[in-house]
């Protein structure tokens, strides 16, 4: 008897059985399951007929004693893919699905779930609940380890994670927004970005400029995404995370985005943090730098609002090197960030430029925001070319000056402004002075009143590629203004430094260590536009995030983490943007609404409206990531796993195995009632199916166990028997034999958690004759089901519910009885995989397709040495299956003999 | 006492909400505490080896591992133990991450509630006692009881597989119910022949023993060793050892005279459906016969005190009418029924052709079946037309339902196993273990647990064979280690544990007038500990000092 | 926490749970993420029959606030008919609890191995109500 090995193809009741019968008698078995858990069917019952026993409690232990037993080898999303018998031996391949999660360090914890972007319907709640693209189907599955639903591989590269400092998961939260749940979205974004709702709007969005759609037609308007995002979501219903708070302080110099985003992230991580900001509201450059009609001070407000009730301190009114020293609030604090922008505005070191009404760029803004009154007359002139000079012309027009021009010393190509808001700025009337350059300005009475300029060509290339601009000479001309704005650039005003140990770089940023943030001051560290000079919100974040990461690391005494520069984003090959070109076709972009020209020049309201729900989703699901089924591969799932089990270079495995005998225990399907027009299952949502009753029923379905359908708990049911069974029209003769009963336990169960339920359930012949399968019908009787004998004929929608029209054989009359759920009591049929195992194996199987055995033994079948139990053989209720497991089990080990 | 305390971060499950350090440093400070470190994963390879080396370090002689709930990862920290040189039962799982990290967010809180469940572990390890597995040799021989279709299937199995089988049959001669039916549905074979077959090889066996006109006086003992005592043939007594027993006493056809009104033993002309299998040839009938085929008779009727439906008398009613319709083409046959329950596999395909054949189905009530000289007149209720009729026939067969033995009464006091209301055996659980009994090693198959059909008997004969094979096929049994355990001096023999006992497991020594705890059949509930009022029993693993410094531990004030 | 100092509203309870059914159900609700009161502690009894009264008197007198013991829904027990051992036990119990004025603090419940909500709702209840009691 010793070293026989039999192959148990099913995980479910009776394949469980099978196995444990084997292994007790001293045989090793491998049990393959399909699913990524074993416990079929059985696992997701409810209760069990007619004891009203907990499936689970009885199910759940043996599929751990599946586990632990050394002499089952269990194979999960595995099946049998060819089947040869030689002389007494089976040679049998089995194709294992990759998991793409290494089941050996996987530890069940769930973490990967939180994050993942991808709600799925679940297979365990019959489609009637979610579950993630990475998911444990239900809490006692065995094995206990998450699984990866891969159906395809991501047709894009995903630059658009790569391309943005933060790393924020776009495809995740575009999925998310197609999906239907901007919510989800939001928190999503939050996860890596502490100021989502600024982003949703200033951001220069890097992501656009690579995404991989862009190659097929237009870039995803991400942006615009994010702000729809934004948009649906409050952040003052933000929970505030359970926070472990520690004793260390750490003093952050500046209120900006980067100062603002390693606030965020520390107080997150527990420690005590004091922002330092000189002036009188926190913000930065956000706030005093950025028009109102670009992002409303009031959004801005609510993101730093949701900061200090995770406890951060803000002191303002308090500048840095005036009212507080460096050295004191380094003795003061274990760690100090400093972000203090780039704050001082270039001068063009051209002939009067210290008159009355030549202002600074940064300064004027500054002005502006700070309510103080600011003249612009009605000429105004703004020299420069990037996004401070756009705001700068913008401003100027919505102040009242009538003419506002641009002067720029290259052409449109060069300048650094986004193209977006160049168009805005030419519809709202600003006319731009290309190849210009200011040479003096003149002035009367000590305050400018005209501008002498010279025209530019543009020579050979400088070393950041763009093309030096050189003077045309006699091109001189004057230029009649009222206000001169200089916006050509800011550099970071870094006096407070002074008598400390740190040192600046040439062009004037404060001298850090790039790799880790760090200064040369232990413990001090620097980031943002001090560093790297004027650049963009998502960079200030991104170098905050990245001076916190290494501040909570030098405080607990770990060794720094270096920050590599960002990856090379990767682009499609031409075959691939054909191929996808083909496959999915051309999709136009969905503009977003904004406000007309004339609407907004005259005032400060917010320029960009954002998507409705239907144009994000149009937009959203263009993203090439939210085209495919299953994992988009955005992750999120490997961030959250500590253990690093997850792998998603993972390959489908074959295996090969020599094998003594066969079991067959591959369970059933439910008939599809879609099928049974009548009864209008797809057609009206409160027809469902058994089994989708099931689920509904469950302490462990979607809504822990309460009967609720579209909002309601319904009072009036009727439960349809013999739905898929007895039915010559559908070619199914046969009875299903467990519809009866388990109708009669639905009917109970309803009776018992809905008092006032009516409950009615038709039926042909009641057909209870297991062991006290008649009392159950009795008592099921007696508490107030109404059972009607006959089949109905249709299922109509009534004016309040569903008219379920049926011919009362007894009495003989027609009824029409009006409910608020319809149950289909469907059949039986033989799982859809039996047909292919049929085909390698050689197994002959019924008319229905269930497996044929010997007359004189129920589990025999056409091959010699394999056998069969459970539903695959025919319908059967639990215990007959049980004993049918162990019918086949002893046969096969006589045959082993 | 060197007690060695091993906390998992469970990477941030369990770290994030409760301060894993507070715990190890805590611990370190307490006496007997010889080691207490944290470790990410302790079910890890590394921290494994943590484990191991801190246990052959510190010659630790308990071990404490705080971290996911006991059920995972059981085997593997157990396998440690042993691995380590130590007992795999000085061991205590204290489970802070489903019962503590998970289900509180509160830092302090969760810490301070991790401190309380490990003290309650240390508290209790104290007690935990060095098991050995105990190993009890089993018999590798098998009492059946019953010589129908599931006996007969249940000892050809164990012969077949080399246990020796003593097979007892109360009958003068073996095959049951089963030998007296002409066609078995739906294989078409007589009985007789396949109960021959099954006999046959029986008889040809080595290793079977058969006894009929048998019957089964005293079973003692336990699991693997159980003494049984039988009488055969009126007087003979016999005394064997068996090491495990398979009940299949079957069932006894209902008694149609408990139905009077039905009128059999009043006219040659009703019979029931087992007679007139047995001789169709034998009765007259006029050449176009009218027959009436009265289902559940014995069967879902409450005036008899018998709910329960029989199962397979539908498809008997069926298969008589059919054969009936094979021997007189022209008869008219009409079934009086509740429901149709055409049960088995191909069931509904057979009544459904035995309706196209011309079997006429009334649902309806039978309330009186009359003889008179001409014909048998049947009264009754339509319940489909709501009529009542009165109609005439030229054969009744009342298709009678199963009741219980006899003489299961008589064999439930002897085994100590259970019998339901309606007299048949009560299995273990109905779902999952519908031939286990709550005795170990005694098991039921067949119809004396309730109706079954031929199939269904005969799965039931070899997968509850299978069973005891599968026990014991080993050769010896591993007695659970927590089990009931009796210190005699303190017990005084008030026998209270032995009535709660359900496994049977407890045995009154009367010379001694102490109890003693059959190991091999304990289950370990504790229910006999917590009855004897002087502290006399204890469940080893589960012992009151276990549980009560384990409640000392959790109201600890720290 | 300073040794020797105990929190004054802290309510402690001691569960004593079937490891069949309410001890599995105390653990799915862990890997649900469902939150109950710190101050509930259980503790694994193969079945709740095991549980000796002076178990539960031991918990009262060393400070427990109550006691429950959590057993398989009636017909449902694994060692076949233990609960109703532990039925008739517990309520002999209650009585004598209710004797001394100390009803409330022992508890009877019956929770399956699926019902980790069940088994929140139930200690949470509990300690919800022995809290306003101590107030």
């Amino acid at each position: 008897m010793m070293e026989k090995n039999v192959l148990v193809i099913g995980g479910g009741i009776a394949g469980i059985s099978a196995a444990l019968e084997l292994v007790e008698c001293g045989i090793k078995v491998t049990l393959v399951e399909i699913n990524p858990s074993i416990g079929g069917r059985m696992i997701q019952l409810d209760k069990t007929f007619p004891t009203l026993d907990c499936s689970t409690c009885t199910l759940s232990p043996k599929m751990v004693e599946v586990a632990l037993n050394k002499n089952i080898e269990l194979l999960t999303l595995a099946k049998p893919i060819f089947v040869e018998k030689k002389e007494n031996r089976f040679t049998v391949k089995i194709l294992k699905k990759a998991r793409y999660v290494d089941e050996k360090k996987c530890t069940g914890c769930g973490n990967c779930f939180s994050g993942c972007p991808v709600y799925m319907k679940s297979e365990f709640n019959m489609g009637l609940g979610e579950r993630k693209a990475v998911y444990i189907p239900f809490p006692q599955a065995i094995p206990n380890k998450a699984t990866i639903d891969k159906r395809e591989s991501r047709p894009c590269k995903a630059n658009c994670i790569q391309a943005c400092p933060i790393n924020t998961n776009v495809p995740g939260y575009l999925r998310l927004i197609r999906d239907r749940k901007p919510k989800e979205a939001y928190i999503l974004i939050r996860s890596t970005n502490p100021l989502p709702s600024t982003c949703a709007r200033v951001c220069y969005a890097p992501c656009e400029d690579v995404c991989n759609r862009g190659d097929m037609d237009y870039p995803i308007a991400i942006r615009h995404l994010k702000r729809f995002a934004v948009d649906n979501f409050t952040i003052e219903d933000l929970p505030i995370p359970v926070i472990q708070k520690n004793e260390k302080k750490v003093a952050i110099i500046g209120a900006g985005p980067a100062g603002l985003a390693c606030a965020h992230d520390l107080a997150v991580k527990g420690y005590n943090v004091t922002v330092f900001e000189a002036e009188t509201e926190p913000g930065g450059m956000l706030r005093y730098a950025i028009p109102e009609y670009r992002l409303p001070k009031s959004e801005l407000r609510r993101e730093i609002q949701y900061i200090r009730k995770l406890g951060v301190e803000f002191k303002c009114n308090t500048k840095i090197g005036q009212d507080i020293g460096l050295p004191e609030i380094i003795r003061q604090f274990n760690a100090v960030f400093i972000a203090v922008g780039a704050q001082k505005p270039l001068k063009l070191n051209i002939e009067g430029e210290k008159l009355d009404g030549v202002l600074g760029g940064i300064d004027f803004l500054k002005m502006v925001h700070r309510g103080e009154k600011v003249e612009v007359g009605k000429r105004c002139v703004v020299i420069g070319g990037g996004n401070t000079a756009v705001d700068c012309a913008r401003v100027a027009l919505r102040l009242g000056a009538q003419d506002v021009k641009i002067v720029y010393r290259r052409s449109r190509e060069e300048m650094p402004a986004s193209e977006e808001e160049i168009d805005d700025l030419i519809e709202e009337g600003v006319k731009i002075e290309f190849l210009t350059s200011p040479k003096r300005f003149i002035g009367r009475n000590g305050k400018v009143s005209e501008i002498e300029c010279v025209r530019m060509e543009l020579g050979e290339p400088e070393k950041d590629g763009r093309r030096k601009p050189i003077e045309i000479v006699g091109s001189n001309f004057m230029m009649p203004v009222d206000t001169v704005i200089v916006a050509v650039g800011q550099i970071p005003d870094t006096s407070f430094i002074e008598g400390s140990e740190l040192s600046t770089e040439d062009n004037g940023t404060l001298k850090v260590d790039n790799k880790t943030k760090m200064t040369s001051l232990p413990g001090v560290f620097a980031g943002g536009d001090v560093v790297t000079g004027p650049k963009f919100v998502v960079d200030a974040i991104a170098h905050g995030k990245k001076a916190a990461i290494n501040i909570d690391r030098y405080l607990r005494g770990e060794e720094l983490q270096t920050f590599e520069e960002e990856k090379i984003t990767q682009k499609l090959t031409k075959d691939e943007i054909l191929f996808l070109k083909e496959k999915f076709g051309r999709e136009t972009k969905v503009r977003v609404p904004k406000l007309e020209a004339q609407d907004r020049k005259k005032n400060f309201f917010e320029v960009m409206k954002g998507y409705n729900e239907g144009e994000a989703i149009l937009e959203a699901q263009r993203c090439l990531a939210s085209k495919i089924e299953g994992c988009i591969e955005c992750g999120e799932c490997d961030k959250r796993c500590e253990v690093k089990a997850i792998n998603h270079e993972m390959k489908d495995e074959i295996i090969e195995k020599d094998f003594d005998a066969l079991i067959v225990a591959t369970g059933f399907d439910i008939f599809d009632p879609s099928d049974k027009k009548e009864y209008g299952y797809g057609k009206y949502n409160n027809v469902i199916t058994s089994i989708e009753f099931e689920r509904l029923s469950s302490v462990t379905g979607p809504t822990g166990g309460d009967i609720v359908i579209n909002g309601k708990i319904p009072k009036r049911f009727f439960f349809i028997q013999c739905v898929g069974s007895r039915d010559n029209q559908i070619g199914a003769r046969f009875c299903s034999r467990v519809c009866c009963m388990y109708t009669a336990k639905h009917a109970t169960i309803v009776k018992d958690r809905i008092k006032d339920s009516k409950v009615y359930v038709s039926y042909i012949d009641m057909r209870a004759y297991g062991k006290g399968y008649e009392e159950f019908y009795k008592s099921v009787q007696e508490e107030g089901v109404i059972y009607i004998r006959g089949i109905p004929g249709e299922v109509i929608e009534g004016r309040d519910g569903l008219i379920v029209r049926v011919e009362d054989i007894l009495s003989g009359e027609l009824r029409e009885i009006e409910v608020d759920v319809v149950v289909l009591a469907c059949g039986i049929r033989p799982k859809k995989e039996i047909f292919e195992l049929s085909r390698i194996t050689n197994l002959e199987l019924d008319e229905y397709g269930f497996v044929k055995t010997e007359s004189h033994s129920s589990s025999i079948t056409s091959v010699q040495g394999i056998f069969v139990c459970g539903m695959a053989e025919g319908p059967k209720d639990i215990p007959d299956t049980v004993a049918q497991a162990g019918e086949a089990v002893a046969s096969c080990l006589e045959y082993l003999l | 006492m060197k007690t060695g305390i091993f906390i998992c971060h469970c990477g941030h499950n369990i770290k994030h909400t409760v301060d894993v350090k507070e715990l190890s440093e805590y611990f370190k400070e307490i006496p007997n505490v010889y080691v207490a470190t944290d470790y990410a994963f302790v079910c890890s390879e590394p921290g494994q080896e943590i484990i191991k080396e801190s246990i052959e370090k510190f010659e630790l002689d308990r071990v404490i591992i705080a971290s996911c709930t006991p059920s995972l990862h059981g085997e593997l920290f157990k396998d440690l133990l042993k691995k380590s040189g130590l007992n795999p039962f000085l061991l205590r799982r204290v489970s802070i991450r489903e019962h503590c990290s998970w289900t509180g967010d509160d830092l302090k809180k969760n810490t301070e509630k991790a401190k309380k469940l490990i003290l309650a572990g240390l508290f209790s390890v104290v007690h935990n006692l060095p098991f050995e597995e105990k190993v009890v040799e089993v018999d590798k021989s098998a009492l059946v009881i019953g010589g129908g279709i599931s006996g007969l299937s249940a000892a050809c199995f164990l012969s077949k597989m080399g246990i020796r089988v003593y097979l007892i049959e109360k009958e003068k001669e073996l095959g049951g119910h089963v030998k007296r039916l002409n066609n078995v549905w739906p294989y078409e074979k007589t009985g007789k022949e396949i109960v021959e077959s099954l006999v046959s090889e029986l008889v040809k066996a080595d290793n079977v023993q058969i006894y009929t006109g048998a019957r089964l006086e005293l079973l003692e003992g336990y699991f693997g060793n159980y003494n049984v005592k039988i009488t055969a043939d009126g007087e003979r007594e016999m005394n064997f050892k068996v090491g495990g027993v398979i009940v299949a006493t079957g069932f006894e056809p209902f008694d149609p005279y408990l139905k009077p009104e039905l009128g059999y033993g009043r006219d040659r002309r009703i019979v029931t459906t087992l007679e007139i299998e047995e001789k169709l040839n034998e009765v007259v009938l006029p050449e176009k016969p009218r027959v009436a085929i009265l289902h559940c008779v014995g069967s879902r009727d409450e005036t008899l005190g018998k709910s329960y439906c029989s199962r397979i008398c539908c498809i008997n009613a069926l298969k008589v009418a059919r054969m009936i319709k094979e021997g007189y083409e022209n008869a008219y046959i009409e079934c009086f029924y509740m429901d149709v329950r055409a049960h088995p596999k191909g069931g509904e395909e057979f009544y459904e052709e035995t309706q196209v054949k011309g079997v006429f189905f009334t649902r309806g009530n039978v309330a009186e079946v009359v003889p008179l000289s001409r014909c048998v007149l049947i009264r009754g209720e339509d319940t489909l037309l709501g009529e009542v009729f009165e109609k005439e026939f030229d054969l009744v067969v009342l298709s009678i339902g199963m009741s219980s033995q006899s003489e299961n009464k008589r064999l439930s006091q002897l085994l100590k196993v259970s019998l339901d209301k309606d007299g048949f055996f009560m299995e273990a659980h109905i779902k999952l273990r519908p031939f286990d009994t709550a005795v170990k090693g005694i098991f039921i198959a067949g119809c004396c647990s309730g109706p079954k059909d031929v199939e269904e008997s005969i799965n039931h004969g070899k997968a509850s064979a299978l069973k005891l094979f599968g026990m014991l096929n080993k050769g010896y049994a591993y007695v659970e280690p927590f089990v009931a355990d009796v210190t005699e001096k303190r017990c005084s023999g008030c026998r209270m544990c032995e009535s709660v006992c359900v496994a049977n497991a407890i045995k009154y020594d009367a010379r001694k007038r102490v109890v003693k705890v059959e190991e091999a059949q304990c289950m370990g509930c504790g229910l006999c500990n917590a009855t004897c009022p002087s502290s006399a029993v204890t469940l080893l693993g589960y012992s009151d000092m276990i549980l009560m410094d384990e409640i000392s531990g959790l109201l600890a004030r720290l | 926490m300073e040794k020797g100092f105990e929190i004054k509203d802290d309510v402690n309870i001691v569960g004593f749970t079937c490891s069949y059914c309410a001890f599995k159900a105390s653990e799915m609700a862990g890997s649900l993420r469902l939150k109950y009161p710190e101050g509930v502690k259980v503790i694994q009894v193969p079945c709740s029959s095991r549980v000796d009264p002076a178990f539960v008197i031991k918990a009262i007198f060393e400070g427990a606030d109550g006691v429950f013991v959590a057993g398989c829904h009636p017909g449902d027990c694994h060692f076949i008919k233990g609960n109703y051992f532990t039925r008739r036990r517990i309520y002999a119990l209650k009585e004598m609890f209710e004797a001394f004025s100390m009803k409330g603090r022992l508890k009877l419940f019956w929770i399956s191995a699926a019902e980790a909500r069940k088994f929140v709702e139930k200690v949470t209840e509990m300690y919800n109500h022995l809290k306003e009691g101590k107030k």
